[in-house]
């Protein structure tokens, strides 16, 4: 095991492409915001089908002395880590919907509101990052981006009754509004560097978002039309494609800043077969779209949530979901702490490159707060309380092992949230089923 | 809770009056057969029957799951007495009486919502418009509604989206319309410093230097098929006998060959003219004669090193052809004005007959650019990006009765993107301009056109979850002869099948056993069936058995299969939920998965192993009747190939669906489910789905019942379609 690891990472190391000279891509400050401090940013991933406890739980509550096996590739940064427990995501429960433990976990990991089995329709919550989006992201080129290691499902229902759409998007614009992620690293990269298009000059570039500019314009009117000769509920399905008109307006307006020119040398070439290459590939754009400012805030899900990926290439070729449900065999239980570690790598190259890239003297991972969890516990069970959290940069004082639920049953994920998002700037008083702020950061 | 509450509180149907029918009749039976298990605190898999509160509002869909599990037999389970019929009429009909009718999903979810085109008519209505090709995976993946793309609910529009398809409507305008004076063509220039390179080579200011034999590469997307020239710079380090010598390879090819004496700042250019396939292409150039002498007395005869100074591609070269839409719509001597350019342009994109106002907004917008090419290809982003293209807006017009009806042309882009998943064409739209559709007639043509093939990749391919195909991974220590090539064809013998059925008018139950394939020799092979040979998929006829129809396909096989080992369970639920409109209740939370020997060479057969699973009463109920179908499938192994054994266990397909009809092996349950009426009403039923994009409700029975009964006795699959597109759902908003 020692040795698959080793090798795991070190294929690692010798893939990482060479990461630009990010401090001199810095815009200039605008005046008085980032004189004073680098901005503030929020960044989450998810892992799909809960985890083995028994390996990812350090044995003791306080300080973090030893990595339990499934956390051990975050050694470099225990200082700067936090493992949360006690953290609890009610509204993943059946609560009278019956089963689809996954569906639900996923829509409700960042909403917090309960997913309902709409019959072939989606209707969940707004989620926190796009929360803090709507109140921060102008601030930058993009409010948000998606990133993630697998598209949206293209079969069946994907969960017991629960639309597709519930089980691979964390982000949510609106209650029926699901934010589709980017999956391929290159395309990502096109669309926050090189707005799509290859070698064009700057008097060329300059035309096409000017008649951009003007078909937009021109769509919105039809839009406005097109609005008075639909019913109510159709109004409100193309209120969708409003927004995102607005959204590409405001981009092409170049009222945000950020994010000019990355050298092409970052370019990533596509989607690669290897699943562990494919992750690192995209944390290493969302470094990049952080260090440039491009944006601030981000979702990133390293799979599906009942993703039954084979993971062979760390030999475990049963799928994921098929040996989450490892029915206390010990073989499986080991296997699933194998995917576990695996996800925990994916994620800790994404930590290394944070606090390799510096900002104004300083590591890029002291601004962003990053969070990384599955919305089921234990994925043999379904549970939905004690989830497995970490925190990880943003500052924070790390080395710990808390608990969230210290004196009372369970504790809202969603207190985390509203933490988080007051960090990040924006201020929410409370968000879907919150009781207040965790007070352990 | 006391059962005698709950018959204080539920109601008494109408029609039962004189006597309480619950006290008298249903009470009795649940408290001899129920409440044995379902009673209390640890109540039967939580379901704590005599719990029943009584408050129906609340409580329907407890008593509607009972109703469901009761009437199919699955309660009381297996390891009980059945009840007795007439108990289970009369709790069935207690329950039909008492409940009121399921309620239709909330508004939003019950209309068919404004109906955004998912990616694949995207792609194939831009082809249809303007002859130009794009790949569907250009655009984000589109959200699946009940299995299926087409459902209004879940497509929804994003900022993603959006720029995606501005960027996209931008290319295909320019790939629509060549303009009159072509730009210089492309070239891309790469310094040697930043080429791919190995070890033996090292950067040198901008340029690279090769230290010992071997290459510099390059890999450039090639926009299309067509001319190009690729170039390099290089010198030398001069020494030996002889001068650098370097090779110029493209795809691994060698396309010129020549000796470098020149020395810094000398350099020299070599060039190459090629013929190349659109896509990636790897360039790279090759140092052959290294020469390393370090002994020798003169130190600027030591070392020999070609130096690579820059690397370009420069093309497509030669003239694009120009598109369908060009030649058709552009040509000098007939197009007109760039008013009627616009209008026939906005009048095929929306699908309806636009008025002056709507192309006087685009021509102002397009006029704004030079030259009437670049005033088209504005006008055409501006067409694609607007939600009069990207949705299909279905705004129903009030007949005479005061009855909501669609207009002709939302009736015939309905059809078309039924059966093409693309836009109506002319023959269409001029009917509809007409209101004249006749639509039967038009069914009959459209299937007959090769762009019917769109209902095999669109409604065929979901319908039987071959999404999952896509998706699944064989253990390749298992089953290594699986790869990329038998994937698709699979997959390719899937649609023909479908494709055939449906052209060839046969009955839709031969989707079950049509006594033929389409196979290609490695197909075949993998099937064990001799005597087809070369890559090209054709149809083989099948000997009456296992092989042939949608249970015979390995497509459907390895989908309902996990990487390891097939699945009884999933393939029962696919015959369930595809082919007989009954999909089982999923698993209650906490419930294991089957245990697996991990060395592959199992203690007991497969059968026994998930026969043990059944005996943990939690999931007995629902795995006794869908584990049974699927070991009728044993036979075929995880990627579909024929076996007689499992590791060291005999196969037994013997089996039973729900109701109690057994059979044995794939053969026999083909034509259990080939008789029987729920594989044709599953089929219209998934069929109405994907055409109306929306669910069905209980209400639709009202409609659906006749149109299939209108199909007649032995329905074609054709016919299916017919009477869908006939009836008064497909006209209704």
């Amino acid at each position: 095991m020692t040795n698959l690891d080793r090798r795991t990472i070190l294929r690692g190391a010798g893939a990482v492409m060479a990461l630009p000279l990010l401090e001199s891509l810095s815009t200039p400050a605008r005046a008085g915001e980032r004189a004073v401090s680098a901005p503030r940013r929020l960044v989450f991933v998810y892992a799909p089908n809960g985890v083995n406890r028994e390996a990812w739980t350090p044995p003791a509550k306080g300080t973090l002395d030893a990595l339990p096996p499934t956390l051990e590739p975050l050694a470099p940064w225990r200082a700067d880590l936090l493992v949360v427990g006690g953290l609890a995501l009610h509204t993943a429960r059946a609560n009278g919907d019956g089963p689809g433990d996954h569906a639900r976990a996923n829509a409700a990991f960042l909403t917090c509101s309960q997913p309902r089995k709409a019959d072939g329709a989606i209707h969940v919550g707004v989620s926190i990052d796009q929360l803090v989006a709507r109140r921060i992201g102008d601030r930058t080129r993009f409010r948000s981006i998606q990133l993630g290691c697998e598209d949206g499902a293209q079969s069946g229902q994907c969960d017991s009754g629960y639309a597709c759409a519930y089980s691979s998007n964390l982000s949510w614009a609106g209650p029926s509004t699901p934010i589709p992620k980017e999956v391929d690293p290159r395309r990502l990269f096109d669309r926050l560097f090189r707005d799509g298009d290859l070698e064009e000059s700057e008097e060329q570039r300059a035309e096409r978002i000017a008649r951009r500019r003007s078909v937009l314009d021109l769509v919105r009117e039809d839009a406005r039309r097109l609005a008075t000769r639909l019913s109510t509920s159709d109004r409100r399905k193309l209120e969708e494609y409003q927004e995102a008109v607005r959204e590409l307006e405001r981009r092409l307006d170049g009222a945000a800043r950020g994010g000019g020119d990355v050298p092409d040398s970052a370019r990533p070439a596509g989607i690669p077969k290897d699943r562990g290459e494919h992750a690192r590939l995209l944390a290493d754009v969302l470094v990049l779209a952080l260090a440039a400012d491009a944006t601030r805030i981000a979702t990133f899900a390293l799979a599906n949530e009942g993703s039954n990926f084979s993971h062979r290439a760390i030999g475990v070729p049963q799928g994921h979901h098929e040996i989450s449900h490892h029915g206390n065999d010990p073989a499986k239980r080991a296997g699933v702490a194998l995917i576990d570690r695996f996800h925990v790598e994916c994620f800790a190259h994404l930590v290394r490159r944070l606090a390799e890239t510096e900002e104004r003297g300083a590591r890029l991972l002291d601004s962003v707060d990053v969070l990384y969890g599955s919305g089921i516990g234990d994925g043999n069970r379904h549970d939905h309380a004690d989830l497995p959290v970490l925190l990880v940069g943003g500052g924070l004082r790390g080395g710990r092992h808390v608990d969230a639920a210290a004196g009372v049953k369970e504790t809202p994920l969603a207190n985390l949230h509203v933490t988080l998002a007051r960090r990040a700037g924006a201020g929410v008083e409370r968000f879907a089923d919150s009781t207040g702020v965790v007070e352990f950061l | 809770m006391l059962p005698a509450l709950v018959a204080l509180l539920l109601p008494v149907p109408a029609g039962w009056q004189g006597e309480d029918p619950f006290e008298t009749r249903v009470l009795p039976v649940l408290e001899a057969r129920c409440f044995g298990c379902h009673d209390g605190d640890d109540a039967e898999s939580g379901f704590d029957l005599a719990a029943l509160s009584g408050d129906l509002a609340v409580e329907a869909g407890a008593w509607r799951a009972v109703r469901k599990r009761v009437a199919r037999g699955e309660m009381p389970p297996r390891n009980k007495a059945p009840l007795a019929p007439d108990d289970r009429a009369a709790l069935v009909a207690w329950i039909d009486a008492v409940l009121p009718p399921e309620p239709a999903p909330d508004d939003e979810a019950a209309g068919p919502l404004l109906r955004r085109l998912n990616r694949r008519e995207y792609a194939h209505t831009i082809r249809d418009l303007f002859g130009v090709a794009i790949e569907a995976h250009e655009l984000p993946a589109d959200e699946v509604g009940h299995g299926f793309d087409t459902l209004g609910a879940v497509l929804s529009t994003s900022e993603l989206l959006l720029e995606a398809h501005l960027r996209l409507a931008e290319r295909v305008a320019e790939r629509a319309v060549l303009l009159p004076d072509p730009p210089e063509p492309p070239r891309r220039r790469v310094d040697g410093a930043k080429l791919g390179a190995g070890k033996a080579s090292g950067a040198r200011g901008r340029f690279r230097a090769l230290h010992s034999n071997g290459e510099v590469t390059l890999s450039h997307e090639l926009p299309r098929e067509g001319e190009y020239a690729v170039r390099v710079r290089v010198h030398g380090d001069q020494a030996g006998p002889e001068p650098c010598r370097l090779a110029l390879l493209a795809e691994k090819r060698e396309v010129a060959r020549s000796e470098v004496p020149e020395r810094a700042p000398e350099g020299r250019v070599v060039e190459a003219y090629l013929r190349l396939p659109a896509g990636k292409a790897r360039f790279a150039v090759a140092f052959l004669n290294d020469y390393w002498a370090p002994n020798d007395p003169d130190p600027a005869q030591r070392d020999r090193n070609l130096v690579v100074e820059w690397l370009e591609i420069e093309g497509p070269l030669d003239a694009p052809s120009p598109s369908r839409y060009q030649r058709e719509e552009l040509d000098p001597r007939t197009r007109g004005t760039l008013r009627h350019v616009v209008e026939r342009l906005l009048r095929r994109a929306w699908r309806r007959p636009v008025d002056a106002e709507e192309v006087a907004r685009v021509v102002a917008l397009a006029s704004a650019e030079q030259g009437f090419e670049r005033s088209v290809r504005v006008a055409i982003v501006a067409a694609l990006a607007s939600p009069e293209f990207l949705y299909r807006p279905e705004v129903p017009l009030r007949d005479p009765r005061g009855t909501e009806r669609l207009g002709p042309h939302a009736v015939a882009a309905r059809l078309s993107y039924f059966l093409w998943s693309s836009t109506p064409d002319r023959e269409l739209s001029e009917l509809a301009d007409h209101d004249d559709l006749r639509l039967r007639g038009q069914v009959r043509r459209m299937v007959a056109d090769a762009r019917s093939q769109a209902l095999s990749e669109g409604f065929a391919v979901q319908w039987l979850q071959l999404g999952r195909l896509e998706q699944a991974t064989p253990d390749p220590t298992r089953f290594p002869e699986f790869d990329e090539a038998l994937r698709a064809s699979l997959r390719a013998e899937a649609t023909l099948l479908f494709d055939s059925v449906l052209r060839e008018r046969r009955p839709a139950r031969t989707l079950l056993d049509p006594g033929y394939t389409f196979l290609d020799e490695r197909l075949a092979r993998h099937y064990g069936l001799a005597g087809v040979e070369g890559p090209a998929l054709r149809r083989v006829p099948l000997d009456p058995g296992a092989r042939g129809g949608v249970l015979g396909l390995g497509a459907v096989l390895t989908a309902t299969s996990y990487p390891t080992r097939t699945s009884p369970s999933a393939r029962g639920k696919f015959v369930l939920e595809a082919l007989l409109g009954a999909p089982p209740p999923p698993p209650p939370p906490g419930v294991g998965v089957l245990a697996e020997a991990s060395d592959g060479a199992h203690a007991r057969p497969l059968r026994e192993r998930l026969e043990a699973h059944r005996n943990d009463p939690a999931c007995a109920a629902c795995h006794a009747a869908i584990d049974p179908i699927g070991f009728g499938l044993e036979n075929f192994d995880a990627t579909g190939r024929w076996r007689t054994r499992d590791g060291r266990h005999a196969i037994d397909a013997r089996g039973a669906l729900t109701d109690g009809r057994a059979f044995a092996g794939p053969a026999e349950l083909k034509a259990l489910l080939a008789a029987d009426p729920a594989f044709v009403r599953t089929l219209f039923e998934q069929l109405a789905i994907y055409a109306l994009g929306r669910g069905l409700t209980p209400d639709d029975q009202a409609w659906i019942k006749p149109a299939i009964a209108a199909a007649g006795r032995d329905p074609t699959l054709i016919g299916l379609i017919e009477e869908l597109v006939e009836s008064e759902a497909f006209r209704a908003p």
